[in-house]
């Protein structure tokens, strides 16, 4: 053990073999149970999040699956209509709230240090305890639905269909506190990605040099800290109302309108909190593809924060039919079409991109492409219901299920694939299969567009949203008959990816650290990566630290092979926010189980609140208690460690 | 290659005050509790706009209680200042009796608060005011709770010889926390005890 | 300081624009766009729900000059956002020779990275303020009866 030091400066080594050894001794994680439970490696945690989103996303699709079968033909009895209700609102929680937004956080979480150069996440320990809560959340939203009682008002759930009065059982309180623990683990794991990106870039990164999917995860991150407590708050409130008694959301003495205010101040901001990251992804991947920098990186970086900032002023645009005043209204309407021009930004750079470069034509490279595709017809759409008038007509039709699926599908599951694509050789060293990839590619292409464009048809044609089934003679069947199809084909595109998934693992092709030639840092290390990412810590002199010798654009070189070490314990480098100077050592956690106790302990308060059993939530507070206690407990100082300050050197 | 890719000051190891990222962490905390506050407050304005005077309790509030309260509240964060700066220049004396003295000042907050509640002539349920009244003071009190419970562990920590002048992170992020609790009121105060005055 | 890297800093010209300038210049033009919107927002459904009950015609008594007082607040806060856009223009100007390559493509050089970054934000909060300006000239306040 090295004597306690209060400052030092840090060595510089060069990448051997010896350095990797000592660095693995220092970060391997504890085998078996105990330590799978109390590893907080963001690597690990980035993994599951990934698989239990994608779980999640495959739960979500079949429930899809099942209602079209129903709606395939008018008159169809498959699913009782109190059936079809929870089934399309545990579809929108599923897909919105469990899979959209944690399979970003999965990646983010996987990649961050890797493309910041660092060894780990601010906050390792938050970020497990992100894990935890957001499985504990997921379970306890399906807890309901598998006794038959899910949520059933939408995932939207207005007032007064949601109030006691109208829904006595327990679907709608299991959705309330179910999405209160959920914004825990939301906003515990933003703020982790906030002092992430502002702390921990590796020297020399100043923030005109990170990838933008770094901007695309801030972004949504600081979106999320603002945004969430409105949601939390919303179902605390309507909760109240249900469980006590008060007074918030009914009409005769409070507002329901309340309640739709609070949702989307929320709501909007949340819909670019699952579309900026991945559309982060799409700009970091296509250049790759392109054997280009990105066109535009500062527009393209200013674009994703502006996008959030706007996306905080538009929340009425889905109020537009509630019988607000006209002028009240249109400062809404002018705030959504204002977002326009941030979306074209980036949708012009992409093109650009692929325009001025010299494309190879591989699965990631299709995916990112598609989703250029199918971002432009679903802003279109979205551009065309920022106007009231037209919104007046299309609200609560089935144009507005198309345009939000073009944008969640194509903006996110399109990113999405195509990141696993990109990436998968980096999470497993093995590359998923490129025949295959096209294949599946295609399919999933043509079925969304054979499965949501004609849906703008029936929206148009006045099928309304949300409905159990139709009659016949409505001119609509023909239509939907070819909607179920496309969503057949779109299910087997998704299983073959599920398929090529399965058998790459087993049998892909050996990737090597840098298989696509990319230029960004996460490609500079062995794939997988090591427990500790870089054995010595990088410092970068550009945008493209893999591609200076390639483009020559200019003299500064970065390094990779020669960097601090940092290797009394398991350390890293906290940087300065905007320049990233190196201004102190930051010693990291060990692994603990604390976050998994924390994330039982608080679970337990919510299954206490949801059953009125009241001594389940005074245990699980216990428990909490237990676990911050354990988290926070400060470390003994060092024998030698001087009480006062030395005379200054 | 054997030139050094660092070349600068020697780096402090461990947790600083500003500089540690526990001190950061707590800034996105706030500000997500302060977004919450934010929420909490609009959905106050919100409703007293749209159903007009009918919501307003008649009489205004008394500040009878709530007034000293405030002071006692204010008072409690200059305790914790001092108690921070004790830390900073290493008087261990200072350290714990400010921060003891905010500790005891927050308890005190809580109690009056309690003959508050009791003094209202109405519940929780009896009306959208009330439900409004209870609901935003009674978030602000667990937040107070929270603060005395970090004060109190930070206390007992410092007691046990965890912090010095040196390494006292802890004691900045506990400060900053209670300072926040502590402005949060002002904006709760100034909403149900001074805006009716305003307003109607 | 002796330097902390053995690559050039990311930002030489960092002396030359104060972070709290480059602050303001991101800053003035989403701060002028939420106010017009949230006052905005707020005045004109007052003037049609001054409680729970709408009021059908416009404009409502004691709120003749409701599009008066609207136009006059979204024209300070264009003059915020253009401020905004001014010292933006002023800081990009003064560090726009920070590093070679060109600043939209290359990008190298953080404290033109920031300008660039505040030029482009007033721009585009100007021209949203613009958009939310022009209903204040032809969008009624309240709800027309039918007929």
């Amino acid at each position: 053990m090295t004597a306690w030091e209060d400052s030092r400066v840090p060595e510089t080594a060069d990448l051997t073999q010896d350095v990797r050894d000592r660095l693995k001794e220092i970060w391997e994680e504890k085998p078996g149970l105990l330590g799978w439970i109390s590893s907080v490696d963001h690597k690990e945690i980035g993994k599951r999040y990934i698989v239990t989103a994608f779980a999640l996303l495959i739960v979500g699709g079949i429930e899809a699956l099942i209602m079209r079968l129903q709606l395939a033909g008018p008159e169809r009895r498959l699913l009782s209509p109190e059936a079809y209700d929870q089934l399309f609102t545990m579809h929108g929680v599923t897909m919105i709230f469990l899979y959209a937004s944690p399979v970003l956080s999965g990646f983010s979480n996987y990649l961050w240090p890797l493309l910041l150069g660092s060894r780990d996440m601010a906050f390792p320990r938050l970020n497990a305890l992100s894990y935890w809560i957001y499985l504990a959340a997921a379970v306890f939203l399906y807890a309901g639905f598998v006794v038959g009682h899910g949520p059933d008002d939408g995932w939207f759930n207005y007032v007064p269909y949601a109030s006691r009065e109208y829904n006595p059982a327990f679907n709608i309180d299991i959705y309330a506190l179910g999405l209160i623990l959920l914004g825990i683990s939301t906003t515990v794991g933003s703020a982790n990605f906030v002092v992430t990106f502002l702390r921990t870039r590796c020297p020399g990164m100043s923030i005109n040099r990170v990838p933008i999917l770094t901007w695309g995860t801030l972004t949504a991150s600081v979106g999320n800290i603002l945004a969430v407590p409105s949601v939390s708050l919303a179902f605390f409130l309507l909760w109240m109302d249900r469980q006590f008694g008060t007074h918030f959301y009914d009409a005769n003495q409070g507002q329901p309108l309340l309640w739709q205010h609070l949702f989307w101040m929320f709501g909007h901001p949340w819909v670019y909190v699952v579309v900026l990251p991945a559309m982060g992804m799409v700009s970091d991947g296509l250049p790759t593809f392109c054997r280009r920098p990105l066109v535009g990186y500062t527009p393209v970086a200013l674009a994703t924060v502006t996008t959030m900032a706007l996306g905080f002023g538009v929340w009425v645009h889905h109020m537009f039919a509630t019988g607000l005043p006209n002028l009240a209204l249109s400062f809404f309407s002018g705030a959504s079409i204002a977002i326009v021009i941030p979306s074209a930004v980036a949708v012009f750079a992409w093109t650009a991109t692929i325009w001025t470069g010299r494309p190879r034509i591989t699965t990631p490279f299709l995916f990112f492409a598609g989703m250029i595709v199918l971002f432009v017809i679903g802003g279109v759409s979205g551009f065309m219901t920022a106007s009231a008038p037209l919104d007046w007509q299309l609200t609560d039709t089935y144009f507005v299920v198309a345009h939000l699926h073009y944008v969640l599908i194509g903006i996110n599951v399109f990113p999405v694939v195509g990141g696993l694509y990109y990436w998968f050789p980096k999470f497993t060293g093995r590359m998923l299969d490129e025949r295959l990839g096209k294949w599946n590619f295609w399919t999933m292409f043509v079925g969304f567009n054979v499965a949501f464009l004609p849906m703008h048809l029936l929206g148009v044609m006045g099928m309304p949203r949300r409905v159990y089934t139709y009659p016949q003679g409505m001119g609509w069947t023909a239509t939907n008959v070819v909607v179920s199809l496309g969503a057949v084909l779109f299910a087997i595109g998704v299983l073959l990816l599920l398929i090529n998934v399965a058998v790459s693992l087993k049998r892909g092709r050996i990737a090597g650290d840098n298989p696509w030639g990319a230029p960004t840092l996460e490609w500079a290390t062995t794939s997988p990566p090591p427990p500790y990412n870089f054995a010595v810590i990088p410092s970068v002199a550009s945008r493209h630290p893999l591609w200076e010798d390639a483009l020559g654009e200019s003299t500064a070189r970065s390094r990779i092979d020669h960097g601090l070490l940092l290797d009394r314990g398991r350390e890293t480098i906290a940087t300065s926010p905007l320049d990233a100077e190196p201004n102190l050592i930051l010693e990291m956690p060990a692994d603990t189980p604390a976050p998994f106790l924390l994330a039982v302990g608080l679970t337990g308060i919510f299954a206490g609140a949801a059953g009125h059993w009241w001594w389940l939530s005074g245990a699980g507070g216990a428990l909490l208690v237990l676990a911050l206690l354990m988290w926070f407990w400060p470390r003994r100082m060092h024998a030698d460690e001087p009480e006062a300050e030395p005379a200054h050197v | 290659m054997s030139e050094a890719v660092y070349q600068g000051a020697p780096l402090p190891v461990g947790a600083r005050r500003r500089n540690s990222v526990g001190w950061w962490g707590m800034l996105c905390l706030i500000a997500t509790e302060a977004s919450l506050f934010a929420y909490l407050l609009f959905s106050y304005y919100y409703i007293a706009v749209q159903r007009g005077k009918a919501f307003a309790p008649n009489p205004h509030p008394s500040m009878k209680l709530s007034g000293p309260n405030t002071i006692i509240l204010l008072a409690s964060s200059v305790a914790v200042w001092w108690g921070e700066e004790g830390v900073k220049k290493g008087r261990k004396g200072q350290h714990l009796t400010g921060l003891g003295a905010g500790i005891l000042l927050g308890v005190i907050f809580l109690i009056v608060q309690m003959f508050e509640w009791k003094a209202k002539g109405f519940g929780p349920t009896s009306g959208s005011y009330g439900s409004l009244f209870f609901t935003v003071t009674g978030f602000h009190m667990a937040h107070v709770i929270a603060g005395v419970a970090i004060l109190s562990a930070v206390w007992i920590w410092s007691a046990l010889g965890y912090f010095n002048q040196r390494r006292h992170a802890p004691v900045s992020i506990a400060s900053i926390y209670w300072h926040f609790v502590d402005a949060v009121w002002l904006a709760v105060f100034f909403t149900f005890y001074v805006s009716p005055y305003l307003m109607w | 300081m002796s330097s902390a890297f053995p690559q050039e800093h990311p930002s030489p010209h960092r002396g030359a624009v104060k972070v709290w300038v480059l602050l303001f210049a991101l800053a003035a033009g989403p701060a002028g766009w939420v106010a017009q919107l949230l006052l905005g927002y707020g005045l004109s459904s007052y003037a049609c729900y001054p409680s729970s009950e709408p009021r059908l015609t416009s404009p409502p008594p004691g709120w003749s000059a409701e599009h008066l007082i609207l136009l006059v607040i979204n024209v300070a806060c264009l003059a915020l956002a253009l401020g905004g856009l001014f010292v933006a223009l002023g800081s990009w100007r003064r560090s726009r020779k920070e590093k070679e390559g060109g600043a939209l493509d290359v990008g190298e050089g953080r404290t033109r990275f920031l300008a660039l970054c505040g030029v482009l934000t007033g721009l585009l909060f100007s021209v949203a303020i613009g958009f939310d300006t022009a209903p204040i000239l032809s969008v009624p306040a309240c709800w027309r009866m039918a007929g």
